[in-house]
C-alpha cells in the first residue's frame, strides 16, 4: 500500500531524515518506534506532504497501480488514500464535531446512502461521537478529540492511516480503547503506520515494527521477536526491564 | 558557519574607497556651476529625498520596523517649520527646530504604537495614521493652507554675523545644504550602525525574541530609533520644502510613504547607501515622467508592483544572488 | 436636534453601514483566511460602480439588470488578478502584499482616471420617491440599499456556515495545514474566497453608485475606513466586520448631525483608533 524509499528531509540546515525506507501492506499495523527526537513525527509529516522531501520517493498503491506522490501537495495525497492524524490532534476548534467530519467527507461527494454509511463506520468505531455532533471542537475532552481526529480521517475511506501518538495524554483505559480501535482498523484492510512512544503497547497491536535512530531506520523486525528481546529493546528504545514488568 | 579570514587589503583597494569619495564630492559640489536653476532644484529635491530614504533605512533596514507612515514625519517637519515661520513669524532656525520637534513627537507616537501591536496590524495602523494626518492637513485649511499649501518665499538664515544663507526655489544654498546634510547624515548613520547601539538594533531585526530574552528593552530601542529617524526625516522635509519654496500636502501623502519603502527595498534594506541611491535615481525618474505625461502615477504603481514581484531583495540582493551562486559553488567544490 | 433628524440619520447610518460591511467582510475573509492584505479591494468597489454606470450608458435599460452584469465583470477581474499577480505574492510577508496591492490599486485608480476623467458621474436613482418611516419621509432607494445589502450579507453568511466550501473556508482559516492534510484543495478555496470577496465589494459599489456618484477616487476614500472596520470586528470574523461596518456607518451618520461631514469622518477615525489602542485584538472576539 505504501512504499517509502531513501527519504531525506531538512529543517533549514538540519538533516532530520537521512534516508528512511519502509513499507506497509494493506491491513497491516506497523509501528514506528524510537527515542524522542529521532524523526518519527517528521517521517509522518513528510509522508502526508506537510514537510517537503529533499530527496527520495513515496509511493502509494491505488486502484490504478503504484503512484508516486513525493511531489504532490497534501490534499492530493489525501485524495489518493493517505490519512493523517497528528500528535496534537488539531481538531478545528471552532467547527462542530459534525463539521469537523464534513471537512474530509464532503470532498468525496458521496450520495446520501454512501455518505451515511461512511459516517456510520466512524460512529461504529467511536459511538460517543454521535452524541456530540453539534458541539464545537474546542470543548471536547482529550479523549473525545482523539476519537474525532481519527474519525475525521476514517470518513475519507483511506487506504493508509498515519497515526502519530494516538494514546498520548489519554488515561490508560482510553489508551487501551484507542489501541483496540487501531487493531480493528487493520482488520478492515486499512494499513496503519503507528508512531508510538509507548513501545510496549504498540508492539501488542502491530505485527511489525521499525525502529528509528538519528533519522534513519536502524532495525526492523516482527513484533513478537522484539518483544522477546528485552536487551535489544533497552538498547534501541531506552525501555528498561523494570518498565516492561510494570502492568 | 565558516569564519572569514581577514587579510590586510592590498593598497589599490585601500586607496580606491577614499579616492572614490573625493571624486563623488567633487562631482556633487561642482554641479551648480554648470546646471540650470531648474536642474539644481530637482537635484536638491532628489538629495532631500535621499536623506529621507536614509532615515527610513534606519527604521526598516536596520531595525526591521515596518512603518508606512514615514512620509508623515517628512511632511510634519516641513509643515512645522512653515507654520512656525508664517503664522508665528519666527526665523528659519527656530522654525526648523519646531518642525523637527513636531516630527520627533509624532515619531515617538508611532514608535509607541509599534510596541503595542505587531505584524500586519501595526502596518495597517501606520497606514491609517498616515492617511488621517494627510486628511487633516487637507481639510484644516486655516492652519495648513489645505490643498494649496504654504508658500515659503525666500528664507534667510544667518550662520555667523556677516555670513547669511538664502534659501529659495532652486537656490545654491539649498543645494549645498542638502548635499552637506546628506553626506553628514550618511556618515553619522554609518557610525551608528557600526556602534554597539547599531548591533542591538540589528539584533532586534534579526530575532526580536532573542533580543528580549537577552534582556534588552526592545520597546525603548524601537521608539528611540524611530525618533532619531524622525528627526532626520524632518530635516529632509525641511530641506525639500526650502528648495521648492513651498510646502504642500504632497509631502505627507501615504503615496510618499509607500514610495520610500519601495526605494529602500530596491536599494537594499540596511545598506544605507543603497536606499539613498535608489531614492535619488527614482525620484529623478518620476520627475522626468511627470513632465512627459499626466498619468505618471500609473508608472509609479507599476514600478511598485514590479519591484515587489521580481526584486524583493532589491538590486543589491540580485547582485548578491549572482555573486553568491559563484561563491557557493566555490565553497562546495 | 429633533427626533426626526435622529431617525433620518440612523437610517442613513444603516445604509452606509451596509456598504461598509460588504467591503469589510471581503477584506476580513481575505486577511483571515489567506493572510492576504488587499489594499486594492476598494478599487473593486469602485469598478463595480463604474461597471453599473457603464452598462447603463451602453444601453442596458434596467439598473437591476446592470447590477449582476457589473458584479460579474468585477468578479472576472478579481479572478484574473488572483490567477496572475496575486498568486505570486500569497506567501510573502505582509509588507510585500501591502505594497503590491497598493501598486495595483494605483494602477487601477489612475487607469480609470485616465479613461473616464476625474469628474464624478451621477446616476439616476433606480427607485425614486419617498417612503413614510414613522414621522419622516425617507428616500425609497436607501431602504432598497439596506434591504438588498442585508439580503446579500446574510446569504453569504449562510453559505459560509452551511456549504461545503464554507466549511472548508473556515477550516483553512483555523488550521490550513490540517485542512490540506484532510484533502481540502487549498488553492481552490482561496479562489472561492477571492471570488466571494470581489462579488461582495462589487455589489457594494453598484448599490453605492446612485447614492454617492461614481468617481475614480471612491475606492481610495473608503478602503482605510474598511480596514478600520475589519480591525474592530476582529480578523477573519465575518459577523464582526458586519457589525463593525454598521457601527461605523452609524457613527459617521450621527456625527454628521453635529459636525461637518469631513470632520465627522475624522471623529469616527479618532474614536476608532482610541478603541483599537485599548483592545488591539479587535473589539469583537475572532469567533469563527
Amino acid at each position: 500500500m505504501l512504499r517509502v524509499t531513501d527519504l531525506h528531509v531538512f529543517y533549514g540546515k538540519s538533516h532530520i531524515l537521512r534516508g528512511v525506507d519502509l513499507e506497509l501492506a494493506a491491513g497491516e499495523v506497523v509501528a514506528l518506534l524510537g527515542r524522542n527526537g529521532v524523526g518519527k513525527s517528521t517521517t509522518l509529516k513528510a509522508l502526508i506532504g506537510l514537510v517537503p522531501a529533499h530527496q527520495g520517493s513515496v509511493r502509494v498503491r491505488t486502484d490504478a497501480g503504484w503512484q508516486e506522490v513525493t511531489r504532490l501537495p497534501p490534499w492530493e495525497r489525501a485524495a489518493l488514500g493517505l490519512g493523517y492524524v497528528p500528535e496534537e490532534r488539531r481538531i478545528f476548534p471552532h467547527l462542530t464535531v459534525g463539521e469537523n467530519l464534513r471537512v474530509g467527507l464532503d470532498r468525496l461527494r458521496l450520495a446520501g446512502a454512501e455518505r451515511r454509511h461512511a459516517l456510520q463506520r466512524a460512529f461504529d468505531l467511536f459511538p460517543a461521537l454521535a452524541d456530540h455532533l453539534h458541539r464545537p471542537g474546542r470543548v471536547l475532552s482529550g479523549g473525545q478529540q482523539q476519537m474525532l481526529a481519527l474519525a475525521r480521517v476514517l470518513v475519507l475511506r483511506p487506504r493508509v492511516i498515519l497515526l502519530d501518538e494516538p494514546s498520548q495524554g489519554l488515561s490508560p483505559l482510553l489508551a487501551e480503547a484507542m489501541m483496540e480501535a487501531v487493531a480493528r482498523l487493520g482488520g478492515e484492510g486499512i494499513g496503519v503506520l503507528l508512531v508510538e512512544q509507548n513501545a510496549l503497547a504498540a508492539l501488542d497491536t502491530c505485527r511489525r515494527a521499525y525502529i528509528m535512530d538519528k533519522g534513519r531506520i536502524c532495525h526492523h523486525d516482527e513484533a513478537v521477536a522484539l518483544r522477546a528481546d528485552p536487551v535489544a529493546m533497552e538498547r534501541m528504545l531506552g525501555v528498561t526491564a523494570d518498565e516492561e514488568a510494570a502492568p | 558557519m565558516t569564519t572569514a579570514i581577514v587579510e590586510a587589503r592590498p593598497w589599490p583597494a585601500r586607496v580606491a574607497r577614499p579616492g572614490l569619495a573625493v571624486v563623488v564630492i567633487l562631482l556633487v559640489a561642482g554641479v551648480p556651476w554648470w546646471a540650470s536653476s531648474y536642474l539644481i532644484l530637482i537635484l536638491t529635491s532628489a538629495l532631500a529625498l535621499g536623506l529621507f530614504a536614509l532615515s527610513y533605512d534606519l527604521v526598516l533596514g536596520v531595525t526591521g520596523l515596518i512603518s508606512v507612515s514615514h512620509a508623515t514625519l517628512f511632511g510634519v517637519g516641513a509643515y512645522g517649520m512653515a507654520i512656525a515661520m508664517t503664522r508665528l513669524e519666527v526665523g528659519l532656525l527656530p522654525g526648523a527646530l519646531t518642525g523637527i520637534g513636531a516630527a520627533m513627537a509624532m515619531a515617538w507616537l508611532i514608535g509607541f504604537f509599534s510596541v503595542r501591536t505587531a505584524g500586519a496590524g501595526f502596518i495597517i495602523m501606520t497606514v491609517i495614521f498616515a492617511h488621517s494626518v494627510e486628511h487633516i492637513a487637507t481639510i484644516w485649511t486655516s492652519l495648513t493652507g489645505g490643498e494649496n499649501g504654504i508658500i515659503l518665499g525666500v528664507a534667510r538664515v544667518t550662520l555667523v554675523p556677516g555670513l547669511a544663507l538664502q534659501f529659495a526655489a532652486g537656490s545654491w544654498s539649498a543645494y549645498y545644504a542638502a548635499a552637506a546634510c546628506l553626506g553628514l547624515a550618511w556618515w553619522l548613520c554609518r557610525q551608528l550602525v557600526d556602534s554597539p547601539l547599531g548591533l542591538v538594533l540589528r539584533g532586534i531585526k534579526g530575532n526580536e525574541g532573542r533580543a528580549l530574552a537577552l534582556g534588552y528593552r526592545v520597546g525603548r530601542f524601537k521608539i528611540l530609533i524611530n525618533v532619531v529617524a524622525g528627526a532626520v526625516a524632518a530635516v529632509a522635509g525641511i530641506l525639500y520644502a526650502l528648495c521648492q519654496g513651498f510646502v504642500s500636502v504632497d509631502l505627507l501623502r501615504v503615496l510618499l510613504s509607500v514610495e520610500v519603502i519601495v526605494w529602500t527595498i530596491l536599494g537594499g534594506p540596511g545598506t544605507l547607501l543603497g536606499p539613498v541611491l535608489a531614492a535619488v535615481i527614482m525620484s529623478l525618474g518620476i520627475e522626468y515622467l511627470r513632465t512627459v505625461t499626466h498619468q505618471y502615477l500609473i508608472a509609479v504603481g507599476a514600478a511598485t508592483l514590479l519591484v515587489v514581484l521580481y526584486l524583493p531583495q532589491g538590486l543589491g540582493g540580485l547582485l548578491q544572488q549572482a555573486l553568491g551562486r559563484g561563491q557557493g559553488a566555490r565553497r562546495d567544490a | 436636534m429633533s427626533g426626526e433628524v435622529l431617525l433620518l440619520q440612523l437610517a442613513n447610518g444603516l445604509s452606509f453601514g451596509v456598504i461598509f460591511a460588504l467591503i469589510a467582510s471581503g477584506i476580513t475573509l481575505m486577511w483571515g483566511i489567506m493572510d492576504f492584505i488587499n489594499i486594492a479591494h476598494g478599487e473593486l468597489y469602485m469598478l463595480g460602480a463604474y461597471g453599473v454606470w457603464l452598462w447603463l450608458v451602453i444601453g442596458v435599460g434596467d439598473f437591476w439588470l446592470a447590477l449582476p452584469l457589473a458584479v460579474m465583470g468585477v468578479l472576472g477581474l478579481g479572478l484574473a488578478l488572483r490567477g496572475t499577480v496575486l498568486r505570486r505574492i500569497f506567501d510573502r510577508p505582509p509588507l510585500h502584499t501591502l505594497l503590491a496591492t497598493y501598486g495595483i490599486a494605483l494602477i487601477l485608480q489612475q487607469g480609470v482616471l485616465a479613461i473616464f476623467g476625474p469628474f464624478t458621474k451621477e446616476l439616476a436613482l433606480p427607485v425614486g420617491g419617498l417612503v413614510s418611516l414613522g414621522p419622516v419621509r425617507y428616500p425609497a432607494y436607501r431602504l432598497v440599499v439596506i434591504g438588498v445589502g442585508l439580503v446579500i450579507i446574510v446569504g453569504a453568511w449562510i453559505l459560509i456556515q452551511r456549504s461545503t466550501y464554507g466549511i472548508w473556508i473556515r477550516a483553512v482559516a483555523q488550521d490550513r495545514a490540517m485542512a490540506a492534510a484532510l484533502g481540502v484543495p487549498v488553492p481552490r478555496v482561496y479562489t472561492v474566497v477571492m471570488a466571494l470577496a470581489s462579488a461582495l465589494a462589487a455589489v457594494g459599489g453598484v448599490l453605492a453608485a446612485p447614492l454617492f456618484g461614481v468617481s475614480p477616487t471612491m475606492g481610495g476614500e473608503i478602503i482605510l475606513l474598511a480596514f478600520i472596520v475589519v480591525m474592530i470586528g476582529g480578523l477573519g470574523n465575518y459577523v464582526g466586520s458586519v457589525i463593525g461596518g454598521v457601527l461605523i456607518g452609524e457613527v459617521i451618520a450621527l456625527g454628521a448631525i453635529w459636525l461637518q461631514p469631513t470632520e465627522a469622518y475624522l471623529g469616527a477615525l479618532g474614536v476608532l483608533l482610541a478603541l483599537l489602542l485599548l483592545r488591539p485584538a479587535g473589539l469583537l472576539r475572532a469567533a469563527r
